[in-house]
C-alpha cells in the first residue's frame, strides 16, 4: 500500500478512498500517475500542477496542496496577491468590494495582479515590434499560464525558444511589492508573508518558477474555493455597514481593475486590450496539446502571438475556482460594462521601464530547459527497440489494466524497470483476441 | 551500435491524419533526448514532406531511420512525379489547388524549407512513377 500523501508537490493523493479506477492516470498530460497495488501513485517529478486529476477523480481523493486560509491569521503581516479571475466569482460585488472583503479578513494589503499584467502586456507588444514582421521568431508563446510553461519544457522543448523571453510578472511583482510595502511601513522584509489567491494548484510548489530565488518571505497559496465562503460573508457585511476607511486602497496596485483589465481570467483576456491583433487564443488541455504539436511541426508562423490557457475558457475554468466557468464569464462581462473609473497606468512609464530592461531578468532558453526540462531518464536506441518488441507482445487495448495510462507508457515502464510485463492483466488472463501486425 | 527503423503510411487527401506520423517521430526523438534544435528541424521537414504527399501525390509513406549518429527521413510516394524539380524547389512556386490554399497550404515554401533545415537533402522524381525525398540530420554521438 503506497501512500503518497505528504509529497512536496502540487497535488496530494489520499489512498484511503482510492478505488484504483485509473481515471487520473488517463487524464494526466505528462503521464505522471500509475496505479500500483490498486491505488494511484504520483511520479512527483513529472507533475506540472495542471489540476486535471483533481477534477476527474470520482472519489475526491486528490486535493491541491494549498494551505487553509486561517493560517494567514497566524502571521504578523500577511499580504495577498489576487489573481484577477477572483472578481469573476462574484455577481453582486464589485472588484473594489471584493478587495475590501479580503482586507476585512485580515490581509494588510491586497495586490491586484492585473496591475502588473498590464505592464507585462506592454512588454509583449514591444517584444513583437523588436522582432520585426512574422515569421521571425513566431509565433511568440505567452508565458502567463505556468502550466503551459512547464508543459512546453517537459513535452515540447523545441518550443522553448518561442516563449516570450520576459520574466513572468509574478516574479517582478513579488520582489517589488514586498520591498515597497516593507519600506512604506518601515518594517523588516522578513516580517511580510505573501499569500497567493489562486484558481489552480500550479503555484503551490515553492520550488516553482514564480518565486525569486533566495526569497526571505514565506509564500503560500490559497485556493479561491478555500476562502470563498468567508470572503462572501465579509463582503456582505461591508456592503451593509457604513464605510470603513481602513479598507480603502492605499497604493495604486491595490486599486481594483476596470474595463478590459478585468478580462485576464478568461481566454483572450491577455490580449483583449492590446495592439496585438494577429493572435490565437487557445484554452483547454487537449486543445493546448494539439496546437503545441502543430506549432512544433512549423505551423502558425504567420501569427504574432499565441495565448494558451490549459484550463477551459481560461482561469475561470481552474480547478480551484468556486463558481461555474460560464457563470463566471458572464459575471466578468457585467463588471466590464460598468462605467470606468480612472486608468491606472501611464503608457510612457511602462515604455521607460521596458527600455531599462526592467522586465528582462534571466529567463533564458537554457535556464528554462534546466528548470523544467526533461526529467525522465532518456532511453537509448536499443531501449527503444526493446520497447517496440514489448509493444508487439501487448494487446494494445490502452485499457490501463497494468496501471499505466496506455500500452506505450507501460512498455517504457518495463524497460525502465518500473513495471513487469506480467502486470498487463489482459495478457495474464488470456483475454487477448487481437494481435497480428 | 543501435539502429531503429519505423515506417508510417501517408494517405492522399487525408488532412485529418496528416502530421500524425511526424508527431510520432518527434516523440521518439524526445524519448531519446535529442537536442531540441534538431527535433525542430526534423519535425518541420517531416511535416512538409507529408503534406506534399497528401496534397500533390497519391498514397505514400514516411520512413524514419535512426542510428547513433544520424536521423534519416525518407518520404516516398506513388504520385504523378515532379516535371521540373528546379522549378519546384523555387521559393513560392506551388501548383496547390485553390481549395488547399483556402485551407492555408500552398505557400510554395515546403521544399525550400526542407532543403534549408536538413543537413543533407536529396529529391528524385520520375513522371507517373512517384517522388522520393531523402533527408539526413547529423546528431553526433549519442
Ligand atoms: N510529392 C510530390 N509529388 C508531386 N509534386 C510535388 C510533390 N512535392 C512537391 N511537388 C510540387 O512542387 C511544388 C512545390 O512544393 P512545395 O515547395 O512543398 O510547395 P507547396 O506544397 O506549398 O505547393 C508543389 O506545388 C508541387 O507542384
Ligand atoms: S493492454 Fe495491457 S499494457 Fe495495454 S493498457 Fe491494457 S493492461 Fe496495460
Ligand atoms: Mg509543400
Amino acid at each position: 500500500m503506497e501512500n503518497s500523501k505528504d509529497l512536496p508537490c502540487y497535488v496530494a493523493f489520499n489512498s484511503q478512498h482510492c478505488t484504483g479506477c485509473g481515471d487520473c492516470a488517463k487524464v494526466c498530460p505528462t503521464k505522471a500517475i500509475r496505479i500500483k497495488g490498486g491505488k494511484s501513485l504520483l511520479l512527483v517529478d513529472n507533475c506540472i500542477g495542471c489540476g486535471l486529476c483533481i477534477n476527474v477523480c470520482p472519489q475526491g481523493c486528490i486535493t491541491p496542496t494549498t494551505i487553509p486560509a486561517q493560517s494567514s491569521k497566524h502571521t504578523p503581516f500577511p499580504i495577498i496577491f489576487v489573481a484577477p479571475v477572483l472578481y469573476s466569482q462574484f455577481r453582486d460585488a464589485t472588484p473594489g468590494e471584493v478587495l475590501k472583503g479580503l482586507k476585512a479578513m485580515g490581509f494588510k494589503h491586497t495586490v491586484d495582479m492585473s496591475y502588473f499584467f498590464t505592464m507585462f502586456k506592454r512588454a509583449t507588444e514591444q517584444h513583437l515590434i523588436n522582432l520585426g514582421p512574422p515569421p521571425e521568431g513566431r509565433p511568440v508563446i505567452s508565458t502567463m499560464c505556468p502550466v503551459v510553461l512547464r508543459l512546453i519544457a517537459f513535452r515540447f522543448p523545441s518550443l522553448i525558444d518561442l516563449l516570450h523571453p520576459v520574466l513572468r510578472p509574478v516574479s517582478v511583482m513579488v520582489k517589488d511589492v514586498a520591498a515597497f510595502i516593507a519600506n512604506h511601513h518601515k518594517i523588516d522584509l522578513r516580517a511580510i508573508s505573501i499569500f497567493y489567491l489562486n484558481p489552480c494548484p500550479t503555484k503551490m510548489n515553492p520550488k516553482g518558477l514564480s518565486l525569486p530565488h533566495g526569497s526571505p518571505y514565506i509564500t503560500r497559496a490559497i485556493g479561491i474555493n478555500q476562502i470563498y465562503a468567508e470572503l462572501n460573508k465579509q463582503i456582505k457585511a461591508l456592503q451593509n455597514s457604513p464605510l470603513d476607511k481602513t479598507l480603502e486602497p492605499v497604493f495604486e496596485f491595490e486599486e481594483p481593475p476596470t474595463g478590459k483589465s478585468l478580462l485576464w481570467g478568461i481566454s483572450g483576456g491577455e490580449t483583449a486590450e492590446s495592439t496585438i491583433k494577429n493572435k490565437l487564443c487557445i484554452s483547454g488541455m487537449n486543445e493546448t496539446l494539439e496546437y503545441l504539436e502543430k506549432i512544433e511541426l512549423g505551423l502558425f508562423k504567420e501569427y504574432d502571438f499565441i495565448e494558451f490557457r490549459t484550463c477551459r475558457e481560461g482561469c475561470v475554468g481552474g480547478s480551484l475556482c468556486a463558481v461555474d466557468k460560464y457563470v463566471a464569464k458572464n459575471n466578468l462581462q457585467q463588471h466590464v460594462d460598468r462605467p470606468k473609473s480612472k486608468e491606472r497606468h501611464r503608457d510612457n512609464l511602462l515604455k521607460d521601464l521596458y527600455a531599462e530592461e526592467r522586465f528582462f531578468d534571466t529567463l533564458t532558453s537554457a535556464k528554462m530547459e534546466k528548470l523544467f526540462g526533461q526529467r525522465k531518464e532518456p532511453l537509448s536506441i536499443e531501449d527503444l527497440t526493446r520497447v517496440n518488441q514489448i509493444l508487439k507482445q501487448l494487446p494494445g487495448y490502452n485499457c490501463s489494466g497494468c496501471g499505466a495510462p496506455d500500452c506505450q507508457t507501460f512498455a517504457e515502464d518495463v524497460i525502465r524497470e518500473r513495471a513487469s510485463i506480467s502486470e498487463c492483466s489482459p495478457l495474464k488472463t488470456g483475454d487477448d483476441h487481437t494481435k497480428g501486425e | 551500435m543501435g539502429s531503429l527503423v519505423k515506417i508510417f503510411p501517408i494517405k492522399h487527401r487525408d488532412f485529418i491524419h496528416a502530421g500524425k506520423p511526424s508527431i510520432e517521430i518527434k516523440n521518439i526523438l524526445k524519448t531519446l533526448n535529442t537536442p531540441r534544435e534538431i527535433i525542430r528541424r526534423v519535425a518541420v521537414c517531416g511535416y512538409e514532406g507529408e503534406m506534399n504527399v497528401v496534397m500533390h501525390a497519391r498514397n505514400g509513406q514516411i520512413r524514419l531511420e535512426l542510428s547513433n549518429t544520424m536521423i534519416i527521413i525518407k518520404i516516398t510516394d506513388k504520385g504523378p512525379g515532379i516535371p521540373d524539380i528546379d522549378q519546384a524547389m523555387e521559393k513560392g512556386f506551388s501548383t496547390a489547388l485553390d481549395e488547399f490554399r483556402e485551407m492555408g497550404f500552398g505557400a510554395g515554401m515546403g521544399l525550400p524549407n526542407m532543403k534549408k533545415n536538413a543537413d543533407r537533402f536529396e529529391i528524385r522524381s520520375t513522371p507517373e512513377k512517384g517522388t522520393t525525398v531523402r533527408m539526413e540530420f547529423a546528431t553526433g554521438e549519442r
